[in-house]
């Protein structure tokens, strides 16, 4: 399906798992095939998955939680994926030689940060910051002798872990890894801990290093800086609106207090979801998981996100000034994910991009020639979002030219209705890939996981039943409400 | 407290009891049940034409793989046409075929939910056809005939010319896809590996469709070409069918891309660009992928910096410091040559503190032997991981392709875990100090500030480069 475009990893994502659809998998027999999936709930409000599967002696585990940056207000924005940082700096066991003689270290460092950070012509007298910087190297770097320092991921490492990193998203944060099948109770002990006794060490040297993802990914790249416009131009009142990263100024001044906070609202085994596939006896799964994650005890559910965004009063634009080649994106309002009319737009997207014989690529390259490519995008998110057409124009076409060329397109999208043919061919790629996603268990995991985090698991077995009862009037009508010109938010570079 | 819990552990599990917080065993001491595993293998059988054809058959999902590798990467592109090898392939994919024009194919293709692909990298280009297996006679015929009758439709060859150029015209534009082409371009010098596969500025005016016809039929020779099969097939009909499309007539294959010259000196170049960070980037010309070190190599650069989060250059550079967000080392192999390359990008002021200490780990890897721990960890990390590599049947033949056309022993799979286990700290140290050559590195540099020039003259005399 779409790119999920503002995950963020605690490592350079590869190919980050979302592309996936499920669909039937005997495609042309009536018995329409599932994903089995075994739920099973603790006491304490935790949701177990399990999906057996056998092609190899593996097993793929997650644990996702439901938050990330749609739950941050502004003054707090990259709290989520600061934190998912910091869950892989170890716990009281994990990551330290000896936690009581580390504990009140690690207690004084933080005083003295709340101590330099304190503003100006406060409390302390000036003179007084070099005697506490002082102090703060020193005490930093007694406890860098005490540190084991990435020990969760050596541990993972050394017992073969692949796929290992964690994600960011708008709605969830997922933590993932896959192991050899025999190793599944490393992962139960590990991220059972780290959901209950996570110790946020070296934590000022981390907010550096996301300062350094921050220039990485969007202030040095014109494609993140690009995408990071159009969610703050398109969107003015839902969290949608800010990145995932975070902006600078409030990274910078994100405080462990506040982490810690985050972490003991959210990290709860009740906004938990546990995703188990692989080579795995479901039996011994829920015993392993009722042992390790049993104990951990629920919290209070956390505050909803009541923000809801305004319906656009009109066309907006925004033109980015940087040192690089032209683009265009067009975002328009689309529903969230449970809704019929978001299945719908799946579709067209599917109708509009996915392919040489689609319809943008068909008339936009090979037809007009005015862009070298073109997608469209319909990412499924828990609140109403974003149906996003992103075009790169072939010199010495612009993007006006492309944007003329993408409106008369839609135009017609709203007229005449899509045929036949495009409608069953758009149904046979999504079941195609389905089935070929059946193929991995790591990619199993992550959908199932996503799904019951920002709706319910059993999305996707709904999902290609959805599909096969979209007609070319439902597409033509959700063309007709959503993608008009009125409700249009244009981001260029020229 | 641990060792109470230690002993408790086993009769814990089957009551349910003794909870993770209260226990705080350590997930250093748990142990394991041992993995019962015996690989998928896959027949090779050799075709009438002379080319292997590995064969996977797993009926348990409906669907159908066939892949075919033949000499045909950038290596085998001639001077002044560079990009010819990527766009043939590209070409045979979109150019239409003998029996169908190129839109219909798209069609067809399209319309069963199948990925056909043709793509180049430096020493290949692979063939590659993923499908339903209801779909499989028409799918595998729509292959077949790409490999073996490409149109090569002169619209389809503009259309991509275009957007190759415009591609290129617009390569400048992010600081870490620079860096890399440029460190590249300089490491290899002369040699073909050097450019980008894509091709160069202008490159693209001086090929013309008889290159294309004359690249595809030297280079793309079916007796010539490594073949592979996997998922739900018939597999005497499978083979009967290749063979019928593939004919007997046995050619030898084109010869490998020539060799690869090493050249010694440090060289530092610095490219300018406005930015907030520096993107660094430091190495020199690696091993063939052929080479008997390759895996004390792969083990050596575990530690290094290609074990992430479990090597040397992260965990100081990210970790200890806070400098970045992404470092590491990165040994490729191909089949003349391979490249080393260590690379960070970190904000201006702290560039050549994060440049220094590369270096310095480089340096230090070859000084001394790794920690017993180190090296106990990367050769754990290498074993038991090896089962992830067979995770579905298409990964298994795909990966024999590529054994075999590398050239690697044909039971290279069998014997890799006894060498992995067999490489010592002294064995890492030969490595490193044979393949590994910080004083020769050609550190590349892109940033802005004013300061830079001067300050990194002590990695050596500094020039500036403008990227093509």
């Amino acid at each position: 399906m779409a790119r999920a475009r503002t995950f963020r990893c605690v490592l350079i994502p590869g190919a980050l798992a979302l592309a996936l659809l499920p669909a039937p998998l005997l495609a042309g027999t009536e018995t329409p095939l599932r994903v089995d999936v075994a739920e099973h709930r603790l006491a304490n409000g935790l949701t177990l998955l399990m999906i057996e599967h056998r092609q190899a002696p593996v097993v793929s585990c997650s644990v996702f939680y439901r938050v990330g940056s749609a739950n941050e207000a502004p003054g707090c924005t990259g709290i989520s994926h600061l934190l998912e940082h910091m869950m892989f700096k170890g716990t009281r066991t994990v990551g330290t030689r000896d936690w009581k003689a580390e504990k009140p270290l690690l207690d004084r460092i933080e005083a003295l940060h709340e101590r330099l950070g304190e503003p100006e012509g406060g409390n302390g007298d000036a003179g007084e910051m070099p005697r506490i910087r002082r102090e703060l190297a020193d005490a930093e770097r007694r406890a860098d002798g005490l540190v084991v320092r990435n020990e969760l991921w050596k541990l993972y490492m050394s017992s073969g872990a692949e796929d290992l990193n964690a994600g960011t998203g708008r709605d969830r944060t997922q933590y993932f890894c896959s192991l050899p099948a025999n190793r599944i109770e490393l992962w139960m002990a590990l991220e059972s801990d780290r959901m209950r006794n996570a110790v946020f060490r070296e934590f000022y040297r981390e907010r550096e290093v996301i300062l350094e993802e921050r220039r990485l990914t969007v202030d040095d790249s014109p494609e993140g800086a690009f995408w990071e416009q159009l969610f703050a131009t398109s969107l003015i009142a839902h969290p949608y609106r800010w990145p995932v990263i975070g902006w600078k100024s409030d990274i910078e001044h994100l405080t462990l207090p506040m982490v810690d906070a985050w972490y003991r609202r959210y990290y709860a085994p009740n906004n938990a979801i546990v995703v188990i596939a692989g080579d795995i006896a479901p039996r011994q799964v829920i015993a392993l998981t009722e042992r390790y994650f049993g104990p951990i005890p629920a919290q209070p559910p956390p505050p909803r996100v009541v923000t809801r965004e305004p319906p656009q009063r009109g066309p907006r634009e925004a033109r980015l000034a940087l040192d690089a080649s032209p683009r265009i994106a067009l975002a328009f309002h689309k529903p969230a994910v449970e809704s019929d009319d978001d299945i719908a737009l799946n579709v067209l997207e599917n109708i509009l991009s996915s392919g040489r014989t689609s319809r943008l690529y068909r008339r936009l390259v090979q037809e007009k020639r005015v862009a070298v490519s073109v997608s469209a995008s319909c990412a499924p998110a828990k609140y109403p979002f974003l149906f996003v057409i992103h075009a790169i124009p072939r010199r010495p076409h612009t993007v006006d030219d492309v944007a003329r060329a993408l409106r008369e397109e839609l135009d017609t999208l709203m007229k005449d209705p899509v045929s036949d043919w495009e409608l069953a061919k758009a149904r046979n790629q999504i079941e195609a890939d389905f089935v070929r996603g059946l193929e991995s268990a790591s990619e199993l995991a992550s959908v199932v996981g996503t799904y019951a985090a920002i709706d319910r698991w059993d999305y996707v077995n709904r999902y290609i039943p959805r599909v096969k009862a979209v007609t070319p009037l439902d597409l033509s009508r959700v063309a007709h409400d959503y993608l008009t010109e009125d409700t249009c938010t244009t981001v260029v570079i020229r | 407290m641990r060792a109470a819990c230690a002993l408790l552990f086993a009769p814990a599990l089957l009551a349910g009891g003794c909870g993770a917080v209260r226990c705080a065993v350590h997930p250093s001491r748990l142990a394991f049940p041992p993995l019962r595993f015996t690989p998928p293998e896959a027949e090779r059988v050799v075709l009438d034409c002379g080319a292997p054809l590995y064969l996977l058959r797993d009926p348990r999902l409906p669907l159908f793989s066939f892949h075919g590798m033949a000499r045909a990467g950038s290596a085998y592109d001639p001077k002044g046409k560079e990009g010819l090898a990527a766009l043939t392939a590209e070409l045979m994919r979109t150019g239409g075929t003998g029996g169908m024009g190129a839109d219909e194919l798209d069609r067809r293709i399209e319309f069963m939910g199948a990925d056909i692909s043709v793509s180049a990298d430096q020493d290949g280009a692979a063939l590659s056809l993923s499908c339903l297996s209801r779909d499989t006679a028409g799918a595998l015929g729509i292959a077949l005939d790409m490999l073996l009758r490409p149109a090569f439709s002169p619209e389809k060859i503009d259309l991509r010319k275009e957007q190759v150029r415009e591609a290129i015209r617009r390569w400048n534009d992010e600081p870490g896809q620079v860096v890399s082409r440029e460190f590249r371009r300089f490491v290899y010098g002369p040699h073909p590996y050097a450019h980008p596969v894509v091709g160069e500025p202008g490159s693209m005016n001086a090929i013309g469709r008889g290159d294309l016809v004359a690249f595809h039929r030297a280079q793309f020779n079916p007796s010539g070409m490594i073949f592979g099969t996997a998922g739900d097939f018939d597999r005497d009909a499978l083979v009967k069918t290749l063979n019928a499309a593939l004919g007997a007539k046995k050619s030898p294959a084109p010869p490998p891309p020539p060799p690869v010259e090493e050249k010694g000196g440090r060289a530092v170049l610095l490219i300018r660009k406005r930015t907030e960070q520096a993107h660094l980037a430091a190495g020199h010309v690696g091993i063939r992928r052929d080479d008997p070190d390759y895996i004390p190599v792969m083990i050596m650069n575990e530690i290094l910096g290609g074990g992430v989060f479990s090597s040397r250059m992260l965990e100081r550079i990210r970790s200890a410091e806070g400098l970045a967000y992404s470092a590491g080392t990165r040994f490729t192999a191909d089949m003349q040559a391979g490249m080393f390359c260590a690379s960070c990008q970190t904000k201006e002021a702290t560039a050549v503190e994060a440049l220094g200490i590369m270096l310095e780990e480089m340096e230090r890897i070859r000084a001394g032997p790794v920690t017993e721990e180190e090296i106990a960890r990367a050769r754990d990390s290498y074993a038991n991981s090896f089962v992830f590599n067979f995770t579905s049947p298409s990964q298994v033949v795909e990966q024999m392709i590529g054994i075999e056309f590398m050239g690697l022993p044909l039971d290279y799979l069998k014997t890799y875990l006894a060498k992995v286990a067999a490489v010592t700290r002294e064995d890492v140290l030969q490595a490193a100090r044979k393949h590994l050559h910080p004083d020769a590195a050609t550190i590349v540099v892109l940033g802005d500030g004013k300061e830079l020039p001067a300050s990194l003259e002590r990695f050596g005399p500094v020039r500036t480069l403008t990227p093509r």
